[in-house]
């Protein structure tokens, strides 16, 4: 009778191990699966608004020269004036107005933009609105000095929940 | 014995039919989560795929600026409205442009021509189910004190045929 009750007691034993370790293969297997890169995925959309916001044409005039966007951001870092008011200034109002209609703020939770000298870190200007979430995407784009310095501008837009 | 021995291969005949069922489960679980994945894998590769049309037709040099890419001309594009010699040419269903930056309304003719909003390039007509859309610079020339360039902010949009 004790021989029996010990084998049952094994039998029990062995089955519990077999569903353990069958579940813990299975619970990998899914979390192996299911798991998604992490991380900023670079969109295409926000490289073309980057590359097409950079020819547009700024309310700062050199004469009767008006000058493009990606010229202005350079203008901004050498800190020069247009007329009397500062480059950095219109830089600001510019990109302010582009941001808010190409990415409008019913249909996408918020954006932040950073242009920064890729040389000594130095930020040029810094804009962001609405509010961050976890499904976001971002695009970077370099802008060459006469200098050889780069100047980076980086926009991170971030996708409403649900 | 006889009997003991029918209860162990009952016994086992269910362990079996047990582990056979969780497995046909958890399989079924996986296979629901790679598909919904290989869906939307699906829609991406369509997306970047109208997307990469739509670069095609923004560098053609029906549109393009002399400046670079990512710019469309739009003295071209208000000559080229509504050409129906284009109609076989662009593989898309229809091609419509819109400013975004400075805001303006109103479809662009001719006659009212750069103060207006939008422009409908070309429309095949086609029943299309899907579109997408890029940024891009609309440029022209004006001619104030000297002639000079003029660029705003825009957007393609590319309706696309889908089959079936």
């Amino acid at each position: 009778m004790k021989v029996k009750n010990r084998k049952g007691q094994e039998e029990i034993v062995g089955f519990i191990v077999i569903v353990v370790i069958v579940t813990i293969i299975a619970v990998m297997l899914l979390l192996f699966s299911a798991r998604k890169p992490v991380g900023i995925e670079s969109s295409q959309e926000i490289g073309n608004f980057l590359q097409s916001s950079m020819y547009f044409t700024t309310d700062c005039k050199f004469g009767t020269e008006s000058l493009e966007l990606g010229e202005l951001v350079k203008s901004c870092y050498n800190s020069e004036m247009c007329g009397e008011e500062s480059s950095c200034v219109i830089l600001n109002r510019t990109f302010d107005g582009l941001l808010a209609a190409g990415w409008n703020l019913e249909r996408y939770s918020g954006y932040e933009l950073n242009i920064y000298s890729s040389q000594d870190n130095s930020t040029i200007l810094d804009l962001n609105a609405g509010q961050q979430s976890l499904n976001s995407q971002a695009s970077s784009l370099s802008l060459l000095m006469a200098s050889g310095n780069k100047i980076s501008v980086h926009l991170k837009v971030y996708a409403k929940a649900g | 014995m006889t009997r003991k021995g029918q209860f162990k291969i009952q016994q086992m005949t269910f362990m079996i039919a047990a582990v056979f069922i969780f497995f046909i489960l958890a399989g079924m679980f996986v296979f629901s989560i790679q598909l919904r994945n290989l869906r939307k894998t699906a829609d991406q590769i369509e997306q970047n795929k109208a997307i990469g049309i739509s670069q095609y037709l923004v560098e053609s040099p029906e549109f393009a600026c002399a400046s670079g890419s990512y710019c469309i001309d739009t003295d071209k594009m208000i000559v080229l409205m509504n050409r129906t010699a284009y109609k076989k040419f662009w593989p898309v269903a229809y091609i419509k442009v819109f400013k975004v930056y400075p805001n303006a309304t109103g479809a662009c003719t001719l006659n009212n021509y750069p103060n207006c909003g939008s422009y409908d390039v070309f429309d095949s007509g086609f029943q299309s189910t899907s579109s997408t859309s890029s940024f891009v610079a609309l440029c022209r020339k004006t001619k104030e004190e000297s002639v000079k360039t003029v660029c705003e902010l825009g957007k393609i949009i590319i309706g696309y045929k889908i089959k079936g």
